[in-house]
């Protein structure tokens, strides 16, 4: 009887030390925590780099910029939770704010590749355009000075 | 129709068709887009209006709302300083486009797309005690933002003999992502509030 209460308790105390284990947050101290932030910072950095090229190249960049204010929402929260010494927090927002960036530089890339598409297209467009435009004139002035000779003629 | 009035419709048919054809190009030249590069940083009281906290309680919140508009011609990537200063500790100043030179209590980072407005929702609260041994002096202890403590300790508000009270002033100063020098610059806008710290 008292061998199986040990037992009991033995498996209870193993229980509660593998829960404590694994199910913990992150312990984080405060340089992880500042690593954590300044990688976020950079990332950060980076993407909203990406989404400015894509506007320079003609792409609308509204859904990139919702993606970069969530990432930069949980770097400000990250900031904020350093700032007031509760690293724990910051590490895992700063984490957080990686997580919402993941993907981002490639979906920036082919954003800002489909925009220089869509760009030389329309560069094709004007040139086209204007060769028409030239082509209709010659047409109608050779026809005008025909008439014109014509004219005279007659 | 004669032959002068065919050689006329011929000239008017063959300029309108060129400037049909070629309107793209011409929409391309006369669309030059009108931007006047600045931003816009404003802030607002709890009823997103005009109305702010003036008479402050020690941990009561008050909400804020900041907001800014880009008008850039880009998106952009800013941060907000968020500062606390008593009656002789250092202001931006708008007239040397200078931010204060206090250290951030903390900072809020955020993206605008161009012509694109955001509103940033602040909560404020503090907390501070009046000084034992000088009750004309207001020990100033922690700002919380959004839900973080930050410290201001060790600063400290003298009575104001003029305005009756302990003046604090809370500011935020806008500061954006430069990509040539890779770090945030001052961007020469700020929005304070003088605040009478009840006690």
């Amino acid at each position: 009887m008292i061998k199986g209460l040990k037992i009991c308790v033995i498996a209870v105390i193993i229980l509660f030390i593998t829960t404590e284990l694994f199910a913990s947050p992150v312990f984080a101290d405060q340089n992880s925590a500042q690593t954590a932030i300044m990688s976020a910072q950079n990332n950060l950095k980076s993407c909203y780099y990406a989404a400015e090229q894509a506007q320079a190249a003609g792409a609308n960049v509204d859904p990139l910029m919702v993606t970069l204010n969530d990432a930069a929402g949980s770097l400000s929260e990250a900031e904020l939770a350093y700032a007031s010494n509760d690293y724990n927090s910051a590490y895992i927002y700063a984490a957080q704010s990686q997580t919402t960036l993941n993907g981002f530089i490639s979906e920036a890339t082919a954003l800002r590749q489909n925009a220089n598409n869509n760009d030389y297209q329309n560069f094709i467009t004007i040139v086209l355009s204007i060769a028409g435009s030239v082509a209709i004139l010659c047409v109608g002035i050779l026809a005008w000075v025909i008439l014109n000779r014509k004219g005279r003629k007659t | 129709m004669s032959l002068r009035q065919y050689k006329t419709l011929l000239l008017v048919v063959t300029v309108v068709l060129s400037l049909i054809v070629a309107s793209p190009a011409i929409q391309q030249l006369v669309a030059v887009p009108q931007t006047t590069h600045l931003t816009e940083l404003s802030i607002f009281g709890s009823y997103h209006n005009a109305t702010y906290p003036y008479h402050v309680k020690a941990g009561q919140s008050y909400p804020l709302y900041i907001n800014v508009v880009n008008h850039l011609g880009s998106c952009a990537y800013y941060l907000i300083e968020v500062k606390f200063r008593n009656q002789t500790q250092s202001a931006p100043d708008s007239f040397n486009d200078t931010g204060s030179n206090l250290p951030s209590l903390g900072n809020i980072s955020f993206c605008v797309a161009n012509n694109q407005a955001l509103e940033l929702p602040v909560t404020i609260s503090f907390q501070y005690k009046l000084d034992l041994n000088n009750p004309y002096q207001l020990d100033m202890q922690n700002v919380i933002v959004n839900g973080f403590s930050l410290s201001v300790s060790p600063t400290t508000i003298a009575w104001d003999p003029q305005r009756i009270g302990y003046y604090g002033n809370l500011f935020f100063e806008l500061w954006i992502f430069n990509d040539t020098a890779n770090a945030f610059q001052y961007n020469q806008r700020y929005v304070s509030l003088w605040l009478n710290m009840t006690t």
